[in-house]
């Protein structure tokens, strides 16, 4: 605003000038325009949420990639990329549209509603999800209709929903940016109980035998009755948590803001812990009791949790921040960034997977890759001959792409029409 | 990351951090900090409105230049750089120090942004930008401020949010009407002033705009809004010049930046004043001059005044060529 104000006060000031002053002057506006026009873009809100759903319609089911971004949420054919067909409760192709576009599954609720979390796929086949203003929306996995097409809003919460939803048999557990977790009725949506933390809940909250463990950007992570709601203990991770826990070995594996990898045992003792370079966000995963994660400089970590979290490698693969849980199979480790690229590792020793011609075998697509790695295998029933990973972008012109596992071949691409 | 805007971001967010945990407060982090650069890049905006309001004082003389050297645009520009250089003006002075500062306020507005981290994408591009060491325990900051949630827009906040929208259009409106050039309404032929109409409803409309942006913005930037205006409102009333009362609506004057008396001659005329009359006294051709700030016995040749044009803003004098 003053900026806009003294420099028109300039231009009006100059309109007398000469034709060569003027010449100057329209050359500093130009100066200043490109200046504001490389600044710092906006950031945007999230990254989609991809997930892989198996729908079932009649004697049939079909594995899909469901993906929640934006305004919209999607189905997509795993073997080929294309949009999954529209099918009506006689599980049969709905009629093409006038134009004679196939209709093909795209959920778009009235209102603008943002999404940004993973879609619940229930028994019944009713999809489960929530929209960044907490409506909640239940969507019918094979004709996309909504019970309640304005979704049902949570009584009385304020804040987003940023993270995934948790479920039990009865309850559905919703975590807010607005400071709590609430346990919604699984049939009626009504609130059973309400728990408050210091600040706002992004992560997943993981439900293990009866206990509700979540973590908050108020540097706890926090263990409650799941039925009642009632804290078990809290536990000081010295920084914000973003991450789900990772249960394992009756142990929760956990990273925070304070550049620490955590073991904690189920009634909340630290039993070791491990420094990382920057923050860790996502959650490890765990394979042979080694535990694999990744931080927010582009390091991933190879630890052993049967040796008292020693390490058994360390290596900087990107150079911008590694969210999500690296994808770890048979002796590869995949691992994708904020830099737009994917990248194959040997597991044994984190060392760059080779391609054909002898370089490091590393695949880059054109937005930032925040989202989960898809694991495709042919024996899930799709119609491929090899497993493919399917990466997914915030760039809405390549969303989704596939590649094969072993060697990094492009399969397929997918951008929001 | 690292890239120019990191130059610049980095320190920032590193700042305003440290500020935070100095005052264990957001809305005061914001406040100091916002007064901080604006306070370090004082010497610039001084620059620039010292030589907007030379420029200002330069338009008669100006305008007197461009109706005799109409014919003669070589002339002109020998003539209109002599005048400069008469009051040790750079034309340009008033935009290259804008150039330097515009980087920094984009630089202010970001840091902000991404310190509050309202959203995942926010919070995940806030790794990696600290400077000093320790700052990792401090984030997220504490964004709530009397029940007030700086990182979202006034509506998802108590009604007494709105308060921000309302302060931040009074305070930017107070400063536009201060940082306005005086400009006629009428040009020296008494055609209206195309340039001074525009003035005078962009310093209306944009208040406006900046209000109703700040609807939809976080409170935090809101808070940034205002407290920028304010420092702008204190360093432009320092000049002495802005008269109080032109910020009512029904104030007459096109803008309320009222320009420094001109500059004053032996005989106690304003020196442009005692040129005019010189050049009569010479038989110089026609000059046609709004003297804004004079008051004067004379009053407008009626003959001279083209017809069907309003009241012209200041009083001109039109002199016949003879």
């Amino acid at each position: 605003m003053t900026l806009f104000l003294i420099l028109r006060s300039n231009v009006l000031n100059i309109r007398v000038l000469s034709a060569r002053r003027w010449l100057l002057s329209a050359s500093a506006i130009l100066v200043l325009l490109v200046v504001a026009a490389c600044g710092p873009a906006p950031l945007g809100t999230g990254w989609p949420s991809v997930s892989l759903i198996k729908s079932v319609c009649g004697d049939t089911s079909s594995l899909n990639v469901m993906i929640s971004y934006m305004d919209r949420i999607v189905q997509v054919n795993p073997a080929d990329g294309k949009s999954s067909p529209l099918l009506n409760s006689d599980c049969e192709p709905r009629p093409p549209e006038s134009d004679g576009k196939p209709r093909v599954w795209d959920f778009r609720p009235s209102g603008g509603k943002q999404f940004y979390t993973t879609p619940l796929l229930l028994q019944d086949n009713t999809l489960l999800v929530i929209a960044n203003d907490q409506h909640i929306f239940r969507i019918d996995a094979t004709t996309a209709r909504a019970e309640d097409a304005d979704g049902a809003a949570i009584d009385g919460r304020t804040g987003h929903a940023v993270t995934d939803l948790a479920v039990s048999d009865d309850l559905i557990y919703v975590g807010l940016s607005a400071k709590d977790v609430v346990a919604l009725e699984r049939d009626t949506l009504d609130v059973r109980w309400t728990f408050e933390t210091e600040h706002g809940v992004w992560g997943k909250p993981l439900l293990q035998d009866g206990v509700l463990y979540f973590s908050s950007l108020d540097h706890y992570l926090y263990a409650v009755d799941a039925e009642l709601g009632e804290l078990k203990w809290k536990l000081d991770l010295e920084g914000a948590v973003t991450g789900m826990p990772l249960y394992a070995n009756d142990r929760l594996y956990i990273g925070s803001f304070a550049r620490k990898l955590f073991e904690i045992s189920l009634d909340g003792e630290i039993v070791n812990q491990y420094s990382t370079v920057d923050w860790v966000w996502g959650t490890p995963t765990i394979q042979d009791d080694i535990l694999y994660f990744a931080d927010l400089g582009g390091y991933v970590y190879a630890l052993d949790t049967a040796a008292n979290l020693s390490e058994v490698w360390k290596q900087q693969v990107a150079t911008r921040a590694i969210r999500p849980s690296p994808l770890v199979t048979g002796d590869t480790l995949i691992v994708v960034s904020r830099d737009h690229k994917i990248y194959w590792r040997n597991r044994a020793d984190g060392s760059p997977i080779l391609d054909a011609e002898g370089n490091p075998l590393v695949r880059e697509l054109q937005g930032e890759i925040l989202s989960d790695i898809l694991l495709v295998q042919p024996e899930d029933g799709v119609n491929i001959t090899k497993p493919y990973i399917i990466v997914s972008t915030t760039s809405p012109s390549q969303l989704l792409a596939a590649y094969t596992l072993d060697n990094g071949e492009s399969k397929w691409s997918y951008s929001y029409q | 990351m690292f890239d120019f805007w990191s130059l610049i971001l980095n320190p920032f967010i590193t700042v305003l951090t440290l500020l935070y945990q100095l005052f264990n407060s957001s809305v005061l982090a914001i406040i100091m900090f916002t007064v901080l650069i604006r306070l370090l890049t004082y010497p610039l905006t001084a620059q620039q409105t010292r030589s907007s309001k030379a420029m200002s004082e330069m338009q008669p003389e100006l305008k007197r230049l461009q109706e005799k050297h109409k014919n003669d645009r070589e002339k002109l520009a020998q003539e209109q750089m002599a005048l400069y250089r008469k009051y040790g003006v750079n034309p340009l002075g008033g935009c290259l120090p804008l150039l330097i500062q515009f980087p920094i306020w984009i630089g202010l507005y970001q840091a902000i942004n991404h310190a509050l981290a309202s959203t995942p994408l926010q919070l995940i591009d806030l790794s990696g930008r600290f400077l000093v060491g320790g700052l990792d325990q401090l984030v997220p900051l504490n964004n709530v401020w009397l029940g007030i949630d700086l990182t979202q827009a006034p509506q998802a906040n108590p009604a007494y949010a709105l308060i921000f929208p309302v302060l931040v259009l009074i305070t930017s409106y107070v400063q536009s009407k201060m940082i306005t050039p005086a400009t006629p309404a009428t040009d020296a032929d008494g055609r209206p002033n195309q340039a001074a109409a525009m003035t005078q409803s962009m310093t209306t409309i944009m208040p406006i705009m900046m209000g109703m942006f700040s609807l939809s913005f976080s409170v935090g930037l809101s808070v940034y809004f205002v407290v920028s205006n304010v420092m702008g409102i204190i360093q432009y009333s320092r000049n002495g010049t802005f008269k109080w009362s032109s910020l009512l609506p029904f104030s007459t004057r096109s803008s309320g930046n009222k320009p420094a008396p001109l500059p004053v001659g032996p005989s106690g005329k304003s020196t442009l004043k005692a040129k005019l009359e010189a050049e009569r006294a010479a038989g110089v051709g026609s000059s046609t001059v709004t003297v804004d700030d004079e008051p004067s016995s004379e009053t407008s040749t009626p003959e001279a005044k083209p017809k069907n044009q309003p009241p012209k803003a200041g009083k001109t004098k039109t002199k016949p060529a003879r």
